[in-house]
C-alpha cells in the first residue's frame, strides 16, 4: 500500500477518470455523425468516406500520436510550420484529440450497425405524423439507438481507459494509470507496485465490460411488430446534408493528414526542418529484426489463438445447458482484461520457476495469443450458432463419427469465421504495444517497441518509415485473406 | 373529373434502377370515398401510396390533393395518415404517447390530447389501454393503435398499407369490418392497398387493379368482376374458364359462339363491337354452369356435352374439372351435392356468366 502513498499514482488515477469520459464523449460524437450521415443522407463520396473511417483500426492506436506530434508537435507541420507557433498541442488536450480520433471508428462500426437496424418504418410514420427531420432524430432515432449508443460508449470507454500507447507519446508529463504502471515496472522496476495498479485498472473495465454485457442481453429497441422492414431510410436534405458532407470530409482529411504525414516523414529528411526527399530511414528495417519478430509473433499468436477457439468453441457449444454460460463467460473473459494486464500477469506469472519462461518469445506468443482469445472464440461462436446442430446431427444419422462430422462439416463451415477471427487476432498481435512491452527481453525487439524507442529518441524519421511499413504489412495481410472469403475488405474487416 | 373528386394522380411514374414501379399511373379518387389498390405483389401498389405519402418522389407525375399540387410539399406536412403494414409503432412509447405524437406536434393542449386519445382509442373499442406498452399488446391491437394513431390528427386522407395481412384470417375478417364502420362514419377519404381479392371486394366503394405499375381497370366491385377488362382481371377475380371462340352470328340481344366444346349464346355487350368470324376470348364464371347427368329439358339451346376429368369434394362443395371439347376443359361447382358424378355429363350455361374479354 505504498503505492498511494506516491502522490504520483494518485494524480494518475485522477487524470485516467478525467480524460475517459471525455475521449469517450468526443468518440462518440464523432462516430455517432459519421454513421448517421452515412445511413441518412445521400452524400457524394460515402464509400472512401467509410474506407477512412476504418483505417484507425488497422493501425497501433498510437500511430495516431506519432503522427500527431508530426502535425501538431513542436515541430509539427500545421504548428509551426504553417501557423508559425513555437508550441505544440500535447499534455491532455493533445491526448484528447488523438484518443477521440484513433478510437471514433469503434463508435462508428457499432453506431452504424444500430442505424442500419433501426427500423426505418418508424421515422417514416413520424414524417407521417408532421414531425420534421430533425423532431424525428430527437424522438425516433436517437431513443432507438440507445441501447446501441451505451453498447459503444463502454467499448470505447475500456480502450480509452486502458490506452497505453497514446498517453505515452503525447502526454509526456501528464500520466494516466496506464503510464503510471510503465512507470512502475521499467522506471523503479516494482513490479509488485505495478500489479496493484494493473488491479485499479482491471476493476473499471471490469465493470463496464460487465454491465455491457448485462445491456447486450437486456432491452434492444428490435422492431416489436410484423413483417420485414424497408431498407430504404428517410433522407437528409438541404443545409444538413451538406453540413454533415462537411463534417465527413473534415474528419476523412485529417485521417488522410494523420497517415498520409507518415508516410511523408518516412520519407523526408528532416521532418519540420529539412524537407528533401530520402531513402535513408529505411534502413531501419534492415537494421534489426523489428518487423520480422512482430510478424513472425502476430502470424503464431493468430494462428494459435483461432485453432484454440475453434476446439473450445465446438466443447462450450455442445455443453448446451451445464456450464455453458460459464466458460462461455470464461473465455470471453480477457476481452475485459487491459493488454497491460495481461502483459504484466504473464510476466509476475512466468517469471520464476518452475514457469520461466521469460526472456525468450514464447512468452510473448503466449501472451497475445491468451489476449486474442476471445476475438477468435466470438467469430467462431457466433457462425456456430448460426450452423445449428442439425447438420452435424444429420451427418451423424448418415453414418459419420462425431470427429469426422466435425471435419466434414463443421470445420468448413467455419472456414470464413476461422479466417475473419485469424486476420482480426494478426492485426492485433501485430500492433500491439502494451503486451509486448512488458514481456519482451534485451536483444530482442518488435516494431512497435522499436518505434517507440525511436520517437523517444527523436528519430522521427525512421519511427515513420517502420510505422509504415508495419502499418503496409497489415493491411497487405487483410486485404490477402479479405480475397479468400470473397467479400469486400470493409466488411471483411466489419465482421459479417 | 366532378365536383367531389378529391384526389387526383395524373401519370405517375417511378422508377427504381430497371424496375418500373409505378407507370403512367393515373386515377381519381373521390371524396369520403373507400378506395383500394389491389394487385399481386410487386405490381406497384405500395409505392403509389407511398408516393402520396411523399416518402418517395415521383419521377414524373403529378398528385393533387383538394385542388393544390403537393408534389413539392415535404412528408410531414401532407396531412395524409398512413397505417404501415407492419404498424410502425414506436416501440419506446407506449400507447397513449404513441397515439399522441401527432398532436403534441399540433400543439394541441394537454388536456385536449387526453381527450382526443380517449376519443379515438374508444373508437376502435381499446378504451383504457392507454398505459399499456407496444410489446404487451397482440397483433390485433397493435393494428388498432396504429390505425388510431393516423385518425388522432383528423388527416385529409387515411392510407392503408396492407394493415390486415399479419393477422390470423379470423381476425382479418372482424377487424376490416371495423375498419369499413369507422371510415363510413368519420367519411375520412381513404386509399387501401391490399392484394386480396375478397377484402378489397367487401370495403371498397371502388377497386383499381393493378400490375406491373399499370392501372389495369377501376371500378366497382360488381363492375369489376362481372365485366372484366382484360383477362389479367379475370384471372385476380379468380375466373379460371377462359375460352377462345369464334363469333358465328351476331343478333341484338345475343351474340353465338363457336367453341371447341359446341355453340354458345352471349349477351352482347353495348359498348364492344362484335363482327361475324371474329376471334374472341371470353371468360365464363363457374357460378353459371350448371352440371347435370341428363339434358336439361329448358335450356338446351346452351348445353354442351362433356366428360368429368377430375373432381374435388370438399363437403361443402364438389368441384369438377369437365372436359368439352378440344383443349377446353371447364371449371364448375356444385354446392351442396347429392351425389358426385362421374363419366359424361351435360354442362348448361347461364347467358349472363359468358363475359367477352377485350383483347388489347
Amino acid at each position: 500500500m505504498i503505492m498511494f502513498g506516491k502522490p504520483g499514482s494518485i494524480r494518475a488515477i485522477k487524470h485516467s477518470f478525467f480524460i475517459t469520459p471525455l475521449s469517450t464523449l468526443a468518440a462518440l460524437c464523432l462516430g455517432y455523425i459519421f454513421a448517421y450521415a452515412q445511413n441518412y443522407t445521400n452524400i457524394p463520396g460515402k464509400r472512401i468516406f467509410k474506407v477512412l473511417a476504418l483505417l484507425p483500426m488497422l493501425a497501433p492506436p498510437f500511430i495516431v500520436a506519432l503522427s500527431w506530434i508530426l502535425l501538431f508537435g513542436p515541430h509539427g507541420l500545421i504548428t509551426g510550420g504553417l501557423l508559425g507557433v513555437r508550441w505544440g498541442i500535447l499534455g491532455w488536450k493533445g491526448l484528447w484529440m488523438v484518443q477521440s480520433v484513433a478510437f471514433f471508428p469503434y463508435a462508428y462500426l457499432i453506431i452504424d450497425g444500430v442505424l442500419q437496424r433501426v427500423d426505418s418504418n418508424l421515422e417514416f410514420a413520424a414524417k407521417n405524423l408532421g414531425a420534421s427531420g430533425l423532431h424525428t432524430f430527437w424522438t425516433v432515432t436517437l431513443p432507438l439507438s440507445s441501447p446501441g449508443l451505451v453498447n459503444a460508449a463502454i467499448l470505447v470507454a475500456i480502450y480509452v481507459f486502458a490506452d497505453f500507447g497514446n498517453p505515452l507519446l503525447i502526454a509526456g508529463g501528464w500520466s494516466v494509470l496506464p503510464t503510471a504502471i510503465y512507470r512502475q515496472v521499467i522506471g523503479y522496476y516494482d513490479l509488485e507496485g505495478a500489479a496493484v495498479l494493473c488491479t485499479l485498472l482491471l476493476v473499471p473495465t471490469l465493470i463496464l465490460f460487465l454491465t455491457a454485457r448485462k445491456i447486450l442481453g437486456g432491452s434492444s429497441y428490435v422492431t416489436v411488430t410484423g413483417r420485414e422492414t424497408q431498407s430504404e431510410k428517410p433522407l437528409v436534405g438541404g443545409i444538413t446534408k451538406w453540413l454533415l458532407f462537411g463534417f465527413c470530409a473534415f474528419l476523412s482529411l485529417l485521417i488522410v493528414l494523420v497517415y498520409g504525414s507518415l508516410v511523408v516523414g518516412a520519407f523526408t529528411q528532416t521532418w519540420g526542418i529539412d524537407w528533401s526527399f530520402t531513402l535513408k530511414h529505411w534502413s531501419v528495417l534492415t537494421g534489426s529484426s523489428g518487423l520480422s519478430n512482430s510478424l513472425l509473433l502476430a502470424l503464431l499468436a493468430g494462428l494459435g489463438a483461432s485453432f484454440f477457439s475453434l476446439f473450445a468453441c465446438y466443447f462450450i457449444y455442445k455443453q448446451k445447458f451445464l456450464g455453458k454460460r460459464f466458460w462461455d463467460f470464461v473465455v470471453l473473459l480477457p476481452a475485459a482484461i487491459p493488454g497491460i494486464f495481461v502483459g504484466i500477469g504473464f510476466l509476475l506469472a512466468f517469471s520464476t520457476p518452475p514457469f520461466a519462461l521469460t526472456g525468450g518469445l514464447v512468452i510473448i506468443v503466449l501472451g497475445l495469443l491468451v489476449w486474442n482469445i476471445p476475438i477468435t472464440y466470438q467469430t467462431n461462436i457466433a457462425a456456430l450458432e448460426q450452423i445449428g446442430p442439425e447438420l452435424e446431427e444429420a451427418a451423424l444419422n448418415l453414418g459419420a463419427s462425431h470427429v469426422r462430422a466435425f471435419g466434414n462439416v463443421i470445420v468448413p463451415l467455419l472456414r470464413i469465421p476461422f479466417l475473419h477471427g485469424f486476420a482480426m487476432g494478426f492485426m492485433r498481435a501485430v500492433t500491439n504495444l502494451s503486451i509486448v512491452i512488458f514481456l519482451i527481453s534485451p536483444g530482442q525487439t518488435t516494431a512497435t517497441v522499436q518505434i517507440l524507442a525511436l520517437v523517444r529518441y527523436a528519430e522521427l524519421g525512421e519511427a515513420a518509415a517502420l510505422a509504415v511499413a508495419l502499418f503496409a504489412t497489415a493491411i497487405l495481410v487483410v486485404v490477402s485473406i479479405s480475397f479468400f472469403t470473397e467479400k469486400g475488405i470493409v466488411a471483411f474487416v466489419r465482421g459479417r | 373529373m366532378n365536383e367531389q373528386t378529391f384526389i387526383r394522380i395524373e401519370h405517375l411514374t417511378k422508377a427504381f434502377g430497371k424496375t418500373v414501379a409505378a407507370d403512367d399511373l393515373s386515377l381519381t379518387v373521390d371524396k369520403g370515398s373507400f378506395t383500394t389498390l389491389l394487385g399481386p405483389s410487386g405490381c406497384g401498389k405500395t409505392t403509389a401510396l407511398r408516393l402520396i405519402a411523399g416518402f418517395a418522389q415521383p419521377d414524373k407525375g403529378q398528385i393533387y390533393i383538394g385542388e393544390q399540387l403537393i408534389n413539392d410539399v415535404p412528408p410531414h406536412r401532407r396531412e395524409v395518415a398512413m397505417v404501415f403494414q407492419s404498424y410502425a409503432l414506436f416501440p419506446h412509447l407506449n400507447v397513449f404517447n404513441n397515439i399522441a405524437y401527432g398532436l403534441k406536434l399540433r400543439k394541441v393542449s394537454r388536456s385536449k390530447r387526453k381527450e382526443r386519445v380517449e376519443e379515438v382509442l374508444k373508437l376502435v373499442e381499446l378504451q383504457g389501454m392507454e398505459d399499456r406498452q407496444i410489446s404487451q399488446l397482440s397483433g390485433g391491437q397493435q393494428q388498432r393503435v396504429a390505425l388510431s394513431r393516423a385518425l388522432a390528427i383528423s388527416p385529409k386522407v387515411l392510407l392503408m398499407d396492407e394493415p390486415l395481412s399479419n393477422l390470423d384470417a379470423k381476425l382479418r375478417v372482424s377487424v376490416r369490418n371495423q375498419i369499413r364502420a369507422i371510415q363510413q362514419r368519420l367519411g375520412i377519404t381513404t386509399i387501401y392497398v391490399t392484394h386480396d381479392q375478397e377484402e378489397a371486394f367487401s370495403l371498397s366503394d371502388r377497386i383499381a387493379i393493378m400490375r406491373d405499375g399499370r392501372l389495369q381497370q377501376i371500378g366497382t366491385s360488381w363492375e369489376i368482376y362481372h365485366n372484366p377488362r382484360n383477362q389479367f382481371v379475370a384471372d385476380f377475380m379468380g375466373m379460371t374458364n377462359f375460352v377462345k371462340a369464334k363469333i358465328e352470328t351476331v343478333g341484338k340481344e345475343s351474340v353465338v359462339l363457336n367453341t371447341p366444346g359446341g355453340r354458345l349464346a352471349m349477351f352482347r355487350e353495348k359498348d364492344l363491337e362484335f363482327s361475324i368470324g371474329q376471334d374472341i376470348l371470353v371468360t365464363i364464371r363457374s357460378e353459371g354452369i350448371e352440371v347435370n347427368k341428363h339434358t336439361p329439358v329448358s335450356r338446351a339451346d346452351n348445353t354442351l356435352k362433356g366428360e368429368v376429368k377430375q373432381y374435388s369434394y370438399t363437403g361443402k362443395t364438389v368441384k369438377y374439372w369437365v372436359n368439352v371439347g378440344e383443349g377446353m376443359t371447364l371449371i364448375t361447382e356444385h354446392p351442396d351435392p347429392k351425389e358426385i358424378l362421374t363419366g359424361k355429363v351435360y354442362l348448361t350455361f347461364d347467358k349472363s356468366c359468358i363475359c367477352p374479354i377485350p383483347i388489347k
